[in-house]
C-alpha cells in the first residue's frame, strides 16, 4: 500500500515514526504504552450496506446514532477496526450535487490530492506528543470530508468508527475541509463492540473551516470499560467561520485524555465547545477545549457539564486566550456528584494580552439541589426518578444547538443510557 | 379527609409550629391567612413531607392514614398535592418533562408526546401559549404569575384528592387571579377534594369560596371562623393586634 503513496507522505510519515519514539509523554492523563496493542486487526471486508452488518454490530452502531435509514444522512463512512467496509452519499448527493461534497478515504484522498500536504497535521501539530506521531506514523484510514465552496449540505454525515477484538489499537485521522462559505453537520459516533476488551483508541481530527463557513462536528462516544482513549484535535478557522464542536461521552471508559484546541486566524469568527460528560464506573476522565483568540472580535464559548457517578474521576479543564483585540469568551464548566467516591475538578484558564479582551468563566462542582430534587419528588417521582432526571436535564441536549431531529436523537440517546446508568 | 392533631415543627432547631389543630373534610376549601414567619409556608411543607421540617410532637392523619413519617412520594401517590410559593427553577427539565411526571409519565424517555396535548389546552385555559412554554426549563426565567400559572397546571394534571395553594396569588395580576381562584374551586369540585389555600390577601376569597378562615399566628391557629366576619377584624386592626385582642 504504501508504494503508491506520495513522496511527501512517506517522509513526513518517516519523521512521524522518529517523533513516536522519541515518546513524547502527553501534558495531561496516564501514559500508555502503544506499543503493546496491535494496528493490522481484521475487519468484516466491505459491506453493501450498514444492513448487511450482524444485528448485534447494528445496535452498537445505533447507541452513538448512526441510522441505517440513509435518506436522513448526506454521506455515511463507517470504519470497522482498521478498514473502511462502507462508504455511500446519499442518494439526492449522488444525484444532484455528486462534486459538491467529497467523502472518502483520508489515505485515498491523499493519494488523489496533492495538495492535501498543506493540511496533513498543520491544524494538529505531529509533534505535539506521541499519541499524535503514533496516529502520523500509524494512520490507517480516517474520514476525508471535503465541501466546496458555497456548497450547504443540509443532512448531517455521519461516520462511525466501530472496534471490535482484543489487545487492538484503532488509529483514525480525519481532515475536515469547509471551502468559503459552504455548510455541514458531521456526527461521528465512536463505539466498541461489547466484546472488544484491553484495547485502546488514538485519533486525530483536524477541522479547516474557511471564510464565512459554517460547520458543526459532533462526537458521541460510547466505550468498553478498559478502554483507554486519545483524541487528538485541533481546528482553524477562518474570518467569519462558525465552528461547534459538541462531545457526548455516554459509557464508563478505563481512561479519556483529550484536549482539541481551536485556533481563529480571522476576525468576527464564532466557536463554541459543549461537552455533555458521564462519569461512570471507573472511569478517568480528563477533557479540555481550548480556544487561541488570534482573530479580533472573534466570539468564543466553552460549556462542559459532567454528571459523575460511581468511583469516576473527571477533570475539566479549559483555555481562553485572547490574543487580538475586541476579542469575547466565557468559560463554564459543572459537575454533579451523585455519589461518595467520585471526583471532580475544574481547571479554567484565562489568558489573555489585550486590553479590550474580555474573558469570564464560571464553575461550580457540588451535588444535585435539594430543593429542585423535593420539587419533583413532590410531582410523585421517588428520589432515585427524581435524581435521574435532574441528572439527564442538567445533560441538556438543546445545548448543542443541533437542528432539531438530531436533538432529538441525542436527547433520547443520553436518556436512554442515563436511565440504565443510573 | 385530612387531620392535623397538635402540630409542633422545627426547622433547623427553630421552632415554627407550636400545636396545630385542623380538621378538613371532602368539599371544603379553607383558607389560611397570617402575617409573615406565622408558620404558613411550614405547615404547607410540612404535612407535603418535607425532610428540612421535623414534627416534634403531633401527627397528620390524611384520608384515615397517620402519614407523619412517610416520604414526599409516598405521600403524593396516596393523592397530596402543593403548588409552591417560591417553586425553584430547572435547568435542563422541560415545562413537559414536569407535567409528564404529574400525569404519572416518564419524562424524557417517552417521546410520544401525542397523548399529551391536553396539557397545552390547561395553558391556553390560563393564557399561556403552550409552544412558548412546554420546551422551557421548568420556571426559568418565568416571571411571578407565570409561575403561579404553572403550578396550577401541574395540580390540575396531576388531581390531587387535597391540594394545598401556598400564595397562589402574589405578583398575580387582577384578572389572572378571577381566573386562578375560579380554576381552584372548580377543581375541588372536580376531584371531589379538598382544599387549603394559604395567602395574605383577600382579593382571591370571592372566587376560591372558602368554607372557613384560619388566622396563624406565631405557630398557632388563633381563629378560626366565617369568612366575612374574619377579614373584617383583620382588616380593621391588623394581624398584630386582632391576635393580641384574642389572646386577651
Amino acid at each position: 500500500m504504501l508504494e503508491s503513496m506520495p513522496k511527501w507522505y512517506l517522509r513526513r510519515k518517516t519523521t512521524a515514526y522518529k517523533l513516536y519514539k522519541q515518546g513524547r509523554t502527553a501534558k495531561y492523563g496516564l501514559d500508555i504504552d502503544l506499543d503493546s496493542y496491535d494496528v493490522d486487526v481484521q475487519s468484516v471486508g466491505r459491506i453493501e450496506s450498514l444492513s448487511d452488518l450482524p444485528a448485534d454490530e447494528r445496535e452498537v452502531s445505533h447507541s452513538v446514532g448512526v441510522v441505517e435509514d440513509e435518506s436522513l444522512r448526506s454521506a455515511t463512512y463507517f470504519q470497522y477496526n482498521k478498514d473502511v467496509v462502507y462508504l455511500q452519499y446519499s442518494r439526492f448527493l449522488r444525484e444532484f450535487v455528486s462534486d459538491k461534497l467529497v467523502a472518502m478515504n483520508l489515505i485515498d484522498a491523499i493519494r488523489r490530492y496533492s495538495w492535501l500536504r498543506k493540511y496533513w497535521f498543520r491544524a494538529c501539530p505531529l509533534s505535539l506528543d506521541k499519541y499524535t506521531a503514533f496516529v502520523g506514523s500509524h494512520e490507517t484510514a480516517g474520514a476525508f470530508i471535503w465541501v466546496r465552496e458555497g456548497v450547504k449540505i443540509e443532512q448531517p454525515i455521519q461516520a462511525c468508527l466501530f472496534m471490535k477484538g482484543r489487545k487492538m489499537v484503532q488509529v483514525p485521522h480525519n481532515i475536515l475541509i469547509a471551502e468559503p462559505y459552504s455548510s455541514m453537520r458531521v456526527i461521528t459516533g465512536c463505539v466498541t463492540h461489547p466484546t472488544c476488551v484491553n484495547s485502546a483508541h488514538v485519533a486525530c481530527t483536524e477541522i479547516y473551516v474557511k471564510r464565512g463557513a459554517d460547520v458543526s462536528w459532533t462526537m458521541i462516544h460510547n466505550w468498553g470499560e478498559d478502554l483507554h482513549v486519545r483524541p487528538r484535535m485541533g481546528a482553524v478557522i477562518e474570518e467569519g467561520g462558525i465552528l461547534r464542536l459538541n462531545y457526548v461521552l455516554i459509557s464508563p471508559v478505563k481512561s479519556i485524555q483529550m484536549y482539541p484546541t481551536v485556533i481563529s486566524v480571522g476576525r468576527e469568527a464564532k466557536i463554541s465547545f459543549r461537552n455533555l460528560l458521564m462519569g461512570l464506573g471507573d472511569s478517568q476522565i480528563d477533557v479540555g477545549s481550548a480556544i487561541i483568540f488570534n482573530g479580533s472580535n472573534t466570539r468564543g464559548e466553552i460549556t462542559t457539564r459532567a454528571i459523575v457517578k460511581d468511583s469516576a474521576d473527571i477533570r475539566m479543564r479549559g483555555k481562553l486566550w485572547a490574543r487580538k483585540p475586541d476579542v469575547r469568551g466565557h468559560l463554564e464548566c459543572r459537575a454533579l456528584l451523585l455519589s461518595e467516591k467520585a471526583r471532580a475538578s475544574a481547571y479554567p484558564t484565562l489568558q489573555s494580552s489585550v486590553m479590550s479582551a474580555e474573558l469570564t468563566h464560571e464553575a461550580a462542582v457540588g451535588k444535585i439541589a435539594e430543593e429542585a430534587l423535593f420539587y419533583l419528588m413532590s410531582r410523585g417521582l421517588t428520589e432515585e426518578e427524581a435524581t435521574s432526571l435532574l441528572a439527564r436535564g442538567f445533560l441538556d441536549a438543546d445545548m448543542l444547538e443541533l437542528p432539531s431531529e438530531l436533538t432529538m436523537q441525542i436527547r433520547s440517546i443520553i436518556a436512554t443510557t442515563a436511565e440504565k446508568a443510573l | 379527609m385530612l387531620r392535623i392533631e397538635d402540630l409542633h415543627v422545627e426547622v433547623g432547631g427553630r421552632k415554627i409550629l407550636r400545636g396545630v389543630w385542623l380538621r378538613v373534610y371532602e368539599g371544603e376549601v379553607h383558607v389560611i391567612m397570617g402575617p409573615n414567619a406565622s408558620g404558613k409556608t411550614t405547615l404547607a411543607l410540612t404535612v407535603l413531607g418535607h425532610p428540612a421540617y421535623k414534627i416534634t410532637r403531633g401527627r397528620i392523619i390524611f384520608l384515615g392514614r397517620n402519614i407523619s413519617n412517610l416520604s414526599v412520594t409516598e405521600r403524593v401517590k396516596l393523592g397530596l398535592g402543593v403548588a409552591f410559593q417560591h417553586p425553584p427553577a430547572i435547568r435542563g427539565v422541560k415545562l413537559r418533562d414536569v407535567l409528564m411526571v404529574c400525569a404519572g409519565g416518564k419524562p424524557l424517555g417517552d417521546l410520544d408526546y401525542s397523548k399529551y396535548d391536553y396539557f397545552g389546552d390547561y395553558l391556553r385555559d390560563l393564557g399561556m401559549d403552550p409552544k412558548l412554554y412546554l420546551d422551557r426549563d421548568v420556571n426559568f426565567g418565568f416571571s411571578g404569575g407565570e409561575r403561579k400559572r404553572v403550578e396550577l397546571v401541574q395540580l390540575l394534571v396531576m388531581k390531587p384528592r387535597l391540594m394545598i395553594f401556598d400564595e397562589p396569588d402574589s405578583g398575580v395580576d387582577v384578572d389572572s387571579l378571577k381566573h386562578i381562584g375560579r380554576k381552584i374551586s372548580e377543581l375541588t369540585k372536580e376531584v371531589k377534594g379538598a382544599t387549603i389555600v394559604i395567602t395574605h390577601y383577600r382579593h382571591i376569597l370571592p372566587y376560591v369560596k372558602p368554607t372557613v378562615i384560619h388566622v396563624l399566628y406565631n405557630g398557632r391557629i388563633v381563629k378560626s371562623g366565617n369568612p366575612d366576619e374574619v377579614i373584617e377584624e383583620i382588616e380593621e386592626f391588623g394581624y398584630e393586634i386582632y391576635a393580641k385582642k384574642l389572646w386577651m
